[in-house]
């Protein structure tokens, strides 16, 4: 991918409103999930509790990642070399290539694999079961029109 | 594919580092190619090619593509 700097300076600019919306977003959710104001529907009090601190927590996670890379974003916009730095590991071929037959060949793996936990749930729940089979029919037909999709631009 | 990158590179005393920036990859990228384990794009073998002041075919060694 060819992009000037400035064009790389305006996209982090833009990845820094997004992370920044998403970590005030899950703050919001870190705070509903503690005062328990957000609660699953199942009647059971320590699910509800375990659920909580779960989504606490699991916001808490992911919030920390956004701000590493806000604050990456922000050191590397006020060094021109940084900046250069980032967008060679950022834009690398290679590194996109690695990503792109990992992600295909992971997809591929988790797939064979949901089908017989697919049908080893079967036998202890009907809603993992339903679950599982959602989960395989979306991931291949995002699959499919992802496919689609690149046959067409390509 | 072979390439005559690290030569070129030793000529000019440029570290991996400083060729990757230059042309806008990573240094494992540059070692990678070197080695012969990965083979460039078109546009980033031109970059590199043209870094050193030289064509494609000086650069890169296309021997093995010849029938």
């Amino acid at each position: 991918m060819n992009m000037t700097m400035t064009d790389y300076r305006a996209k982090l600019r833009t990845d820094n409103c997004i992370l920044g919306v998403g970590i005030l977003a899950l703050a919001a959710v870190q705070v509903l999930a503690w005062l328990e104001i957000i609660t699953p529907a199942a009647a059971d009090h320590r699910f509800a509790s375990f659920w909580n601190g779960f989504i606490a927590g699991a916001a808490m996670g992911v919030t920390l990642l956004l701000l590493a890379g806000l604050v990456r974003n922000l050191l590397a916009m006020r060094s021109e070399e940084k900046l250069r730095r980032m967008y060679a590991k950022d834009y690398d071929e290679r590194t996109i290539q690695i990503c792109q037959k990992g992600q295909a060949a992971g997809m591929r793996i988790c797939l064979l694999l949901l089908l017989p936990a697919c049908i080893i749930a079967g036998y202890f729940s009907m809603t993992v079961f339903i679950t599982l089979v959602a989960v395989i029919a979306a991931e291949s037909l995002i699959t499919g029109g992802a496919k689609l999709y690149y046959r067409g631009k390509l | 594919m072979k390439t005559k990158i690290a030569e070129l590179r030793k000529e000019q005393k440029l570290s991996q580092e400083e060729l990757a920036l230059a042309v806008g990859v990573t240094r494992q990228t540059i070692t990678s190619i070197e080695v012969g384990k990965y083979v460039a794009s078109l546009p980033l073998a031109y970059k590199i090619a043209h870094y050193f002041g030289r064509t494609i075919e000086e650069v890169f060694d296309f021997s093995e593509y010849d029938q």
